[in-house]
Formats: C-alpha cells, sequence, structure tokens
C-alpha cells in the first residue's frame, strides 16, 4: 500500500506522538504540533493512536494514490478535493487506485494533517517516525517521495460531532501560561506587560520555535546556565521578546523563561501564522492537569 | 542550597547550585541515576546540564505535588561513596589541521602560539561533560585552558561541518551532525558522533569524561575522516 507525492508543500513531514525518553542524548520530542488534530485523525480513522500522519503546514499538497485507501484530513479549515471533487475535514475518505488527492492552501490557520487507515510504514528512528529537520532525523517530503502505509483488513471508523472537532479561525491566540521557570526573576513591570499586550507572531516561525514581535520587557536576566527545557516554555531573549519553544526545540537552552503555556494550547498556537495575534493569560496548574487528564482519557495516551 | 522549580504541567527542574562547578557533576550525576531508578515508571525524561537537573513526568502516574514529595525523599539521602563508579574516558582522534579547522589560524594569531603547543594544550585534559544538547550527541566539554579561550565567532557558520571540532570562552565540543554554530573550529574527527552510532551514545553522558587524541592527516583519512 502507497502513495506517491505530487506536490509536497511547502514543509510536510511525517509525524506521531513523538520521541520520548531521549532527551538526554539531545534528542527533541518531536512529533505532531498539532496533537489534538492529530489524535482526531487517528481516532477517526481507528487507528492506534501513535500511527504516523502527514504533517502539511500551507498546504498546496496532493499525491496519487497507489492502491485502495481510507484516508482523513483534520486541521485546518480548507477545501480538499478528490478527483476535483470536494471533501470534508474529518470526515473519512475512500480513495481508489489512481485517486488524486489534493488539498488547497488554508486561509485563516496553517496545518493540516493527512492520516492514512492503517498509518504511514517510514522508517523507526529511536522509537517513533517523527521526522526533526533540525537534527537531521528524517527529511521534509519532497515531489514523487512514494510513502508505503501499512495493510488493514478492517474497515472500522468512528465518526464526531463536528462540533467537538478544534476552530482554529479566531482572529486571537489566547495561550495559557503556568508560572515556571524563572517566572519569580521577572519585575512585576516585565509581568505586567507580557500578560496585558497582544503580541503578533513574527515570520520567525517553524517547528522549533515561534518568535513574537510586541513592546519589549525591559529588566531581563542577561542569560542562565544552560537547563532541560518543557515543550511550550516561553523564552525572554535579551531584546526583551519571547520564544515559544515547540516540539523539535533543543533539549537545552540559556534564556530565561517567565513561564510555559499548558499543552493543550500549544495546538492553538501551532495553527498561528504569521501576523496573528497573541495574547497570555496565567492559569494554574490544579485546573491545567485536571484537563490535560481528561484529554487523555479522551484519546486513550497512557 | 537545593531547589525544586516547576517547569510547566508535567515537569519541574532540580537546581543543585548557581555557580558552574567541574566537582558538582559527579553529584548530579549520581542523583540522575537514582532518581531515574527509584522512580522510574513516573519518570519520562530526565537531563541532567551544568547544576541542575530537568525532570518530564507522566501526568497520569503521578502529581506534581506528590512527585515533588518524592524527589525530596530521594534528594535528602546522602550520596553514598562507596557507590563512587568508575568515570569512563572517551577518546576522539582529532586531526589539527587548517584544511579542517577553519579557524585554527585566527585562534594562533590571536594566542600567538605555535600549531604544536595548541595542540598539546588541547589534547592534555580530560574533559568533563557538562551537558548534552544543542543537537543530538553534542557534548559541551570544559573546561579549556586560560592560555587558549577565545570569543565565539562574530557571525556564526550557516553550517558546520558534522565532526568539526570547536572551541569558545571555557568550552570546546564536537558538532555531531551538520548545523550552524559559532565556535572557532580548531579540527576534525574522522569519527561518526551522531547518534546514528549506536555505540557511542552510552559514552557521552553528563558526568563522564573525554579526551582528544591528536592524530595526523593522513590517520584522520585512513580512519574515514572527509576533508
Amino acid at each position: 500500500m502507497s502513495i506517491k507525492i505530487i506536490k509536497p508543500g511547502i514543509f510536510s513531514t511525517i509525524q506521531d506522538t513523538g520521541r520520548y525518553g531521549y532527551m538526554h542524548q539531545g534528542i527533541s520530542v518531536s512529533g505532531a504540533l498539532d496533537e489534538y488534530s492529530y489524535h482526531l485523525g487517528n481516532f477517526i480513522l481507528n487507528n492506534h493512536k501513535n500511527c504516523a500522519s502527514i504533517e502539511v503546514t500551507y498546504g498546496d499538497f496532493s499525491f496519487v494514490s497507489l492502491d485502495n485507501i481510507h484516508i482523513c484530513v483534520t486541521g485546518a479549515e480548507t477545501e480538499i478535493s478528490v478527483n476535483n471533487q470536494p471533501h470534508h475535514l474529518n470526515k473519512v475518505m475512500t480513495l481508489n487506485q489512481g485517486d488524486i488527492f489534493e488539498i488547497k492552501c488554508p486561509k485563516k490557520a496553517i496545518r493540516n494533517y493527512v492520516c492514512i487507515k492503517g498509518g504511514i510504514d517510514s522508517e523507526i528512528f529511536y522509537n517513533s517516525r517523527s521526522c526533526n529537520v533540525r537534527e537531521a532525523i528524517g527529511k521534509k517530503i519532497t515531489k514523487d517521495q512514494v510513502i508505503k502505509t501499512f495493510q488493514v483488513d478492517k474497515d472500522n471508523f468512528n465518526s464526531i460531532d463536528p462540533s467537538l472537532a478544534p476552530k482554529y479561525e479566531n482572529d486571537l491566540t489566547t495561550l495559557r501560561v503556568l508560572p515556571a521557570y524563572q517566572f519569580h526573576e521577572f519585575s512585576d513591570k516585565d509581568k505586567a506587560l507580557f500578560f496585558s499586550q497582544f503580541y503578533s507572531i513574527s515570520k520567525d516561525f517553524d517547528r522549533t520555535g515561534v518568535r513574537l514581535n510586541g513592546k519589549k520587557m525591559i529588566d531581563v536576566l542577561s542569560g542562565v546556565i544552560s537547563e532541560g527545557i518543557s515543550v511550550g516554555s516561553i523564552e525572554i531573549t535579551p531584546q526583551g521578546m519571547p520564544i515559544i519553544l515547540m516540539r523539535d526545540a533543543p533539549t537545552i537552552g540559556g534564556y530565561p523563561k517567565i513561564g510555559t503555556v499548558i499543552s493543550l494550547d500549544l495546538p492553538y498556537l501551532a495553527q498561528s501564522g504569521f501576523g496573528k495575534k497573541v495574547k497570555f493569560e496565567l492559569t494554574n496548574y490544579h485546573e491545567t492537569t485536571t484537563n490535560r487528564i481528561e484529554f487523555n482519557g479522551l484519546f486513550d495516551i497512557k | 542550597m537545593l531547589e525544586i522549580i516547576p517547569a510547566g504541567e508535567n515537569a519541574l527542574i532540580i537546581y543543585f547550585e548557581k555557580k558552574i562547578d567541574s566537582n558538582l557533576l559527579q553529584k548530579i550525576s549520581y542523583y540522575s541515576k537514582t532518581i531515574k531508578k527509584d522512580l522510574d515508571k513516573y519518570i519520562i525524561e530526565l537531563v541532567p546540564s551544568y547544576v541542575s537537573i530537568f525532570i518530564s513526568f507522566n501526568l497520569n502516574q503521578i502529581s506534581q505535588f506528590e512527585l515533588i514529595r518524592k524527589l525530596e525523599k530521594v534528594l535528602i539521602k546522602k550520596q553514598n561513596m562507596n557507590d563512587a563508579r568508575d568515570i569512563s574516558i572517551f577518546e576522539i582522534p582529532v586531526y589539527y589541521g587548517f584544511d579542517v579547522g577553519l579557524d585554527l589560524k585566527d585562534v594562533l594569531e590571536k594566542k600567538k602560539m605555535e600549531l604544536d603547543q595548541f595542540i598539546s594544550i588541547h589534547s592534555q585534559i580530560e574533559y568533563d561533560i557538562f551537558a548534552i544538547g544543542f543537537a543530538p550527541n553534542f557534548a559541551f566539554l570544559g573546561q579549556i585552558s586560560n592560555d587558549i579561550r577565545v570569543p565565539r565567532l562574530d557571525t556564526p557558520r550557516i553550517s558546520v561541518p558534522a565532526g568539526s571540532v570547536g572551541i569558545a570562552e571555557s568550552q570546546t565540543g564536537v558538532y555531531p551532525i551538520n548545523s550552524p554554530g559559532g565556535w572557532n573550529l580548531v579540527g576534525k574527527t574522522p569519527l561518526d558522533l551522531s547518534i546514528s552510532n549506536i555505540h557511542i551514545s552510552s559514552y557521552l553522558r553528563v558526568g563522564e569524561k573525554v579526551r582528544f587524541k591528536p592524530i595526523s592527516r593522513k590517520e584522520f583519512i585512513t580512519q574515514g575522516g572527509s576533508l
């Protein structure tokens, strides 16, 4: 079973839930940036939760199916078609051998997950199929690349109430932040500025990190001794600007960090592109933990 | 000092000291192993680095509050000196040549030093591994002799070839894969230090040691090095 890429889009990679247990070797967690859409795709296809799918950034992606397969697209609202016939997000699609599948560039959010029944059969490296270009683990998908998928015997699927699917089309991305790392070492004035202003996403955003533009914080520590990095932690550069670290970020870093964005809000950041407005909101550990455990239960995350 | 600070909903960081000290590495290495051993079922990642240990844990298994309590119990146990272990010394062959050490000439000029002298100073110390990061298997090694310390490059290179040996301030290290980098390049190893080479990962751990062994251009090529 396989598909052959016609248009790879500007940045498409194979991702699963990530690579865990190797941070001490300097290996990042990686994995799907929008955990919500990724898990939803596997849920709809009734796949195992770790089945690898294709993370497509800014659409413009197409392939020809070389076998009869079932797929599902999740994530950003966009035009989806099979042989030029329109199809829907978050629904199972049946592709026959020779069918051409395409997704157009989404207008408001930026990432889609092309999930395939059975999952993608690519090389496993340190327990994961996730590509991390910065670490030279895998490569972005290219034109004419043939991607193998696992054969499945059963065609059993799940359907979801469309209202349960995440919506990424808001003009503002609000990110809840937990006080963490050097939170208490920032001045009250800087913290007030950080939590009150509207930032916007700069041109520098990718799977490694998202750099924001806004009013500068003033009394920023010049640096800290390099320490282990939590995905979602917010570094403040010596210029007083935030960088939110994403799943491909280096495992240690030496900028002071004002806090950590909660994992359930990172999908919304992952779906936000250049110019999008971002606001931070302080939250607490108790509520965050309860919500995360509920999410884990929903998608059977152990 | 000993401080445990939250680092996220399922992460925390233990600070042992505020200043970098090579004597601290054995302690950090010891507690990393003890924590891993005693609390393995809760822990996802454990990253020792310079003065701290970062931990991420499974929220389904334990709350942050409970884990901190358990960590405190592990951390008040005195380090058992009978557990003092043999520290491994990993030897990395290096060809110190102007054709691979692109900044070697500048470094020698700045330090008014001959190449032989530089090689003997850089390769005589058994370096401590203070941290692993920046790229997979990139080991931050220290401390290099005062006599050969230079600042980072003003403008980092977009791509440093894999195997290049760099120096910056008090630190030295080897780039395991092609990556951007701002350290002064003084040589190159023929060894594959990337994570594809599964045999070497166990040597590249915080608290272990590394020594550089000077080799000739010919040996470099024979051992598979590329110029």
